[in-house]
């Protein structure tokens, strides 16, 4: 009974903060899909991006770990602007293929710029003294850096849900994912939502790949390794769905460890199978959105 | 240009430039003998280029995971040579079926899907092939792969050897079969059907098409051409593995017909060729280099003109040509096949 | 499987090639052909430092032949590895081959190098049933199998009970499984678990956990290097396996790598041939050319040990017979054939091809503040068992 408890509390926690490193990653795409129907595939790479600007900096110049996150999350926030102006704003209203097309390309220049800088290996990351060791939290032992991953997880979710409920911008941005056309009839400016929600998505998956650097070791090929995972959340929140991301990332994330753990042998295929039959059988999402 | 039997080949608009790629492969043959088996290679990625501008280009089904049909080729064609059905040319066409039969089978499930989910059910449907083939490596040999396969010379009277010559002249013959069946389809009633509902399927549902059979169909067939040249591959090759089934190789086999000009099917052989030369030439390059090279190329494409270097061929040549007293609109249309 | 082959076209192509090969009778031509970039591409690299050192000790000539290396890039993958050994052959005339940076890779040429019987030396693809595929492979690394059962042995012999086996789910994983198994549980000992670590893994805690909860005294591991081996030690590192656990695998972690797994990495145990903290006249020579020519950080691997005896053998064989290598002559020699390697003695097994030397145990750890493999005991002269 011990050993069930253990196991239990183990997908759990593992689950947990796998599955948040996940949302923090995807809620960016999850809002950018939504909002500018736009399918980026390249989206993995201002996760890889982050991560890679936030540990360089803590190797090269021995920044400490939070002020590296930040250097970060306004690395790729203002690459992501750049990048918005000169090529996805072409992208808006085009097809379906030329999005796919265009973000697979930025995808390779992004892996091959990666592997130039850095090299072909993994990009080890030295977590600062407070990050490491485990804690004991009674039932079991549990990995403080994975406690601070679920700590900041829980403090992204909070931060938006304040900035979507409470803030006039989160308003502006709801409605503009809703109905795009009635929300400019009013008079708002939904190309600066488009920017501005643009720049949160890509500083959040920067802040996942940097924090989440621990969990998913970052390499060149990281932008398409992690691609999949990331689409699969998207995907099974439907479009724009910011509530369900939550649940979905963590569901995936407790899905996949749980299958790892119990049935090791074919944990990699659980949450392919899974996805191919939500998909075919709910393909707009899981938790189907009300239509505007 | 002149051309004899106007009417025959006005209906299925043949022209003569087909012909010109057709010289050109032979033409390599006899200037190039040490470089065969890579023009093999070539041959055989040009089939597989094609069978994806026809679901891509011509249906606008967008999907990441052809390399199944693919793998399902090639692992078949080893497959039936380990059990003495080694004639190529029947093995291939056997292991096509088999790829044209998951096609048919799955066809009708992931079809209904469009946009994200449709890229995203490919893609797993491509992972889970690639992780189950490395699990059973019972019958696949997993990830050490199936060497050491052998065929029965092509017809009884064309010996392999490790020149080239015969799986060059071979996997030609296929090429240029499976171009002329397909040119015919894409030509026909049903392939400006397919580009219909490309173009607008909600007009092509109000029309009373049978928008889903039609596309189960295309892809059958792309599926059943895929299957060929992963058969061939095998054939020429001598050896399967894991690699046949990668997500990565579909991404790639995009990256070709895009190159080359998409929806048109020697456009994907022309980028499948000039992809697999420029890769093999600028292998003393860093890998990361060429991907860094090709994602620059997709961006450019996308961004300036989807034409690809058959388009840019093809508004060079109007631009060069003299003018000429009788040219009128429609001769015009018969220089530009397929779209 | 099997098919007329054309006996007049292959006496043909080899008549063609020994004419030609005839005309440059004073130059040995050695294709080099692996991974030079793409992902494995430390392989690749490796084997040219051992190369160019060897031939720098011992000049480009081997008593009046003259030798020539030529290198081509597989990216790593088994198709192009068949297509650039048949280039070797075919354009560039080698006499022999060194090779294949994974197993895969030189099955898929053995084709081509049984139709035209080039001597082919492996510098450490392990597989066990791969020299089978061609009785031209002359293996300079290890038998995989073998690792594990030296692996096995020694640790029965320094009480370990239980044992947890943790492989990569492909074929060297298995391969290692297999070994081990039998070895571990014949030498008295239980398996208490098995795992088979699907290669696309990115989280490694469910299979840190599983061994955890089995509370085994020894674990045996394959994973791949690199990212790999970097995110499961890790992964063990922080269930606390690395402290109480003997853990054990090959070439996870060798010097080279150590610095990408952050202090986790220490006590990490590996079974393997060659540590370059080995103290004969032969390393030394190889450790000074090696650093002489490539900068004083830089430290042998097995890659590059196994591609510098290549060039041994390769010399060996060319001062004795000259330039114009016969297939079956040159394996006829080799069987049996001893020499005095920067690992030790090492005999070609006259049946099998397949090399009989000296194992180490390795651990890492603090030498003068850096994390370093030390040697913590030798078994000699291990005969391999060869076959799966």
């Amino acid at each position: 009974m011990a050993s069930a408890a253990s196991s239990l509390t183990f997908i759990l926690l593992y689950g947990v903060s796998y599955g948040l490193v996940l949302f923090i990653i995807s809620i960016g795409l999850v809002i950018t899909m939504g909002l500018m129907r736009v399918m980026n595939l390249a989206h993995g790479a201002f996760a890889a991006i982050g991560g890679y600007i936030a540990v360089s900096v803590m190797t090269n110049f021995g920044i400490p770990f939070p002020l590296a996150v930040v250097a970060a999350v306004a690395g790729v926030v203002a690459l992501s602007v750049v990048l918005e102006r000169l090529v996805f704003v072409n992208l808006y209203g085009a097809p379906e293929l030329d999005q796919v097309l265009m973000t697979i390309g930025i995808n390779f220049i992004v892996i091959g710029g990666l592997t130039i800088f850095f090299g072909p290996n993994v990009y080890p990351i030295s977590l600062p003294d407070y990050l490491t060791g485990n804690i004991d939290l009674g039932i079991r032992n549990f990995e403080v850096y994975r406690l601070f991953v679920i700590v900041m997880g829980l403090i992204v979710v909070v931060g938006l849900w304040v900035m979507f409920e409470k803030t006039s911008f989160g308003a502006k941005l709801r409605a503009a994912v809703d109905n795009p056309s009635m929300t400019r009839v009013i008079g708002i400016n939904v190309n600066r939502v488009f920017i501005i929600a643009f720049g949160i998505g890509s500083g959040l998956a920067a802040l996942g790949g940097a924090i989440g650097a621990g969990m998913l070791p970052l390499e060149p090929y990281y932008p398409m390794k992690y691609l999949v995972l990331v689409l699969v959340v998207v995907a099974l929140s439907g479009f724009g769905n910011m509530r369900a991301s939550l649940a979905v990332a963590v569901l995936v994330g407790i899905v996949d460890t749980a299958g790892r753990f119990l049935v090791p042998s074919f944990g990699g295929f659980i949450i392919y199978i899974v996805l191919v039959v939500l998909m075919v059988l709910r393909p707009e999402g899981l938790f189907t959105k009300r239509a505007a | 240009m002149d051309m004899p039997n106007a009417r025959f080949l006005n209906r299925h608009r043949f022209s003569l430039w087909e012909l010109v790629p057709l010289i050109v492969a032979i033409g390599c043959y006899y200037l190039f003998p040490g470089y065969l088996t890579l023009g093999a290679a070539v041959l055989v990625m040009a089939i597989f280029a094609v069978s994806l501008d026809l679901v891509i280009g011509y249906a606008g089904i967008v999907t990441l995971g052809h390399s199944v049909f693919f793998g399902v080729g090639a692992y078949g064609a080893a497959k039936l040579s380990i059990a003495g059905i080694d004639t190529p040319i029947a093995a291939a066409l056997i292991a096509g079926a088999m790829a044209a039969v998951l096609a048919v089978l799955t066809g009708p499930f992931v079809l209904r899907l469009k946009h994200l989910p449709l890229i995203m059910v490919t893609v797993a449907i491509a992972a889970i092939a690639h992780e189950a083939a490395n699990k059973m490596s019972w019958l696949t040999g997993g990830h050490d792969g199936l060497p050491n396969l052998a065929f029965e010379p092509v017809l009884g009277l064309f010996n392999w050897s490790i020149w080239g010559t015969t799986s060059y002249l071979y996997v030609l013959a296929w090429l240029v079969l499976l171009v002329i069946i397909s040119r015919i389809v894409v030509s026909s009633s049903f392939g400006m059907a397919l580009q219909g509902i490309r173009q607008n399927e909600l007009r092509m549902r109000v029309m009373g098409a049978p928008v889903l059979k039609q596309q189960v169909i295309i892809y059958t067939y792309s599926a059943f051409l895929a299957g060929i040249a992963g058969a061939l591959y095998a054939q020429t090759n001598n050896f399967v593995s894991l690699e046949t089934l990668t997500v990565d190789l579909g991404v790639f086999a995009l990256a070709m017909i895009v190159l080359g000009g998409l929806g048109r099917i020697y456009g994907a052989i022309i980028g499948a060729a000039v992809y697999m030369i420029v890769q093999y030439l600028a292998q003393q390059w860093d890998p990361y280099f060429w991907m860094l090279a090709i994602g620059v190329l997709l961006v450019l494409v996308v961004r300036f003109g989807k034409g690809g270097l058959l388009g840019i061929g093809e508004k060079a040549w109007l631009r060069l040509r003299p003018a000429r007293p009788d040219y009128t609109p429609a001769k015009r249309e018969k220089l530009e096949p397929g779209e | 499987m099997v098919t007329q082959r054309n006996r007049l076209g292959t006496i043909t192509v080899a008549a063609g090639l020994m004419l030609s090969t005839a005309a440059m009778a004073d130059t040995l031509k050695v294709g080099v052909v692996g991974p030079m970039t793409g992902p494995l591409a430390v392989m690749g690299e490796q084997w040219r430092q051992g190369i160019e050192t060897f031939m720098e000790l011992n000049g480009d000539t081997a008593g009046d032949t003259k030798i020539e290396v030529v290198y081509r890039d597989t990216t790593g993958n088994p198709a192009n590895a068949k297509q650039m050994a048949q280039e070797l052959i075919v354009r560039e005339r080698v006499q022999a081959l060194v090779g294949f940076g994974i197993s895969p890779s030189a099955a898929a040429a053995a084709p081509v190098i049984n139709e035209v019987k080039i001597p082919t030396f492996l510098p450490h693809v392990a597989s066990p049933a791969l020299m089978e595929a061609s009785p031209y492979f002359v293996r300079l690394g290890q038998n995989i199998a073998t690792n594990a059962e030296v692996a096995a042995k020694w640790a029965r012999e320094n009480g370990m009970e239980s044992a947890y086996v943790a492989v990569a789910d492909y074929a060297p994983g298995h391969d290692v499984a297999n070994a081990f198994k039998p070895a571990f549980e014949g030498a008295g000992g239980t398996v208490t678990g098995s795992d088979n670590i699907p290669l696309s893994t990115v989280d490694f805690s469910p299979f840190a956990e599983r061994i955890a909860e089995a509370q085994p005294d020894m674990v045996q591991l394959f994973i791949p290097p690199g990212a790999q081996a970097v995110s499961m030690v890790k992964a063990m590192a922080a269930r606390g396996l690395m402290e109480n656990t003997l853990i054990m695998g090959q070439g996870e972690a060798e010097d080279s790598d150590i610095q990408l797994f952050d202090g986790t990495i220490k006590n990490f145990h590996s079974a393997i041939y060659y540590s370059e903290s080995l103290d004969n006249p032969e390393n030394e020579a190889f450790l000074e050319g090696l650093q002489a020519k490539f900068g004083e950080d830089v430290l042998p691997s097995t890659f590059t040990l196994g591609a510098y005896d290549a060039m041994a053998l390769i010399y060996a064989l060319a001062t004795d017979m000259g330039a114009d290598f016969d297939g079956d002559a040159v394996m006829a020699e080799l069987a049996g054939y001893s020499w005095a390697s920067p690992r030790g003695k090492i005999t070609l097994d006259a049946e099998s091809r397949e090399p009989i030397q000296d194992f180490v145990i390795r651990r890492v750890e603090d030498v003068d503040g850096q994390l370093r493999n030390v040697v913590v005991d030798t078994i000699q002269q291990v005969h391999p068992i060869s076959g799966s």
